[in-house]
């Protein structure tokens, strides 16, 4: 029962990537999803947990995420069978050692994911990007049995 | 925290008018969460949120607002919980997890105790963590 599923599933080995989100030209446009790379280390493990990072905080990279961006964006995933098993994620709630949100937890995400069909969604009404930003994102991963 | 096994975020807006204390907003239909069993909960305001994904401003509070989830035998399961608690921020990080139970979402509702600092158009941004029926029996 799922009463007495575990509480900590340990992963095996991580794997982190970086989204872009800037199309071709350099434009972040609002309403557009973004894309994640392919990413076949992802696709054939179990992820058991995901964890995003902010520049300044717990990364320190040209171009990585900001705060004042970070809270209009969204995750969704998707896995092999074309279904949206994590819609519409806050990104900021998947921030793990950023102060003042998740305060060091790592969002238990459990299950198979297809890179390519994931995206980050910048919604209508969000604000101009004046930079190229990226998404980092960190997945704890497991070999399935 | 128990795993999470699928997740859907959706949005309760709340209307053209500034809501009254003791108004009631029913969540609408969300395809994706018909026949689920409800696993968990977060709700966020704007400190984490400030646009909502069709675009609508997201609430600067969540103090004056409660929510209720019925199951599909209509009994109110949670009853008026402080949306406030349900916000990871203000939790430690952690997620409110329940006993799963088969969610009736269109009779499940945000109750707005106090006006304060809400206005028009604004919404409420819930997070559900759920597994699907078919699935449930496999676990």
């Amino acid at each position: 029962m799922l009463n007495n599923y575990q509480n900590n599933i340990e992963s095996t080995f991580i794997r982190k990537i970086r989204v872009p989100l800037f199309d071709q030209v350099g434009k972040t446009l609002p309403g557009q999803r973004y894309y994640f790379p392919e990413q076949p280390e992802i696709d054939k493990h179990l992820v058991v947990g995901i964890e995003a990072h902010l520049n300044g905080v717990d990364i320190q990279q040209t171009n990585a995420m900001t705060i004042g961006k970070a809270k209009e964006l969204y995750v969704a995933f998707y896995n092999a069978d074309k279904e949206e098993i994590f819609y519409n994620v806050p990104l900021t709630s998947l921030f793990g050692n950023a102060q003042n949100f998740t305060k060091n937890r790592i969002k238990p995400y459990f299950g198979k994911i297809k890179s390519k069909m994931s995206y980050v969604y910048n919604p209508a009404n969000s604000t101009a990007v004046t930079q190229d930003l990226f998404v980092d994102l960190t997945f704890y991963l497991k070999a399935k049995k | 925290m128990k795993p999470i096994l699928r997740s859907y975020l959706t949005e309760v807006n709340l209307g053209t008018t500034t809501p009254g204390a003791g108004q009631n907003i029913n969540i609408q239909d969300y395809p994706q969460l018909r026949d689920i069993m409800i696993m968990g909960v977060e709700v966020f305001d704007s400190g984490e949120v400030t646009v909502s994904p069709s675009g609508k401003v997201v609430v600067p509070t969540l103090s004056g607002i409660t929510l209720t989830l019925l199951d599909k035998f209509n009994m109110e399961v949670i009853y008026q919980y402080p949306t406030f608690d349900l916000n990871p921020n203000n939790t430690s990080g952690f997620v409110r997890n329940f006993l799963p139970f088969p969610l009736q979402l269109t009779k499940s509702y945000i109750t707005i105790l106090s006006n304060a600092g809400l206005a028009a158009n604004q919404s409420v941004i819930i997070n559900f963590l759920y597994i699907t029926k078919k699935e449930f029996e496999k676990y």
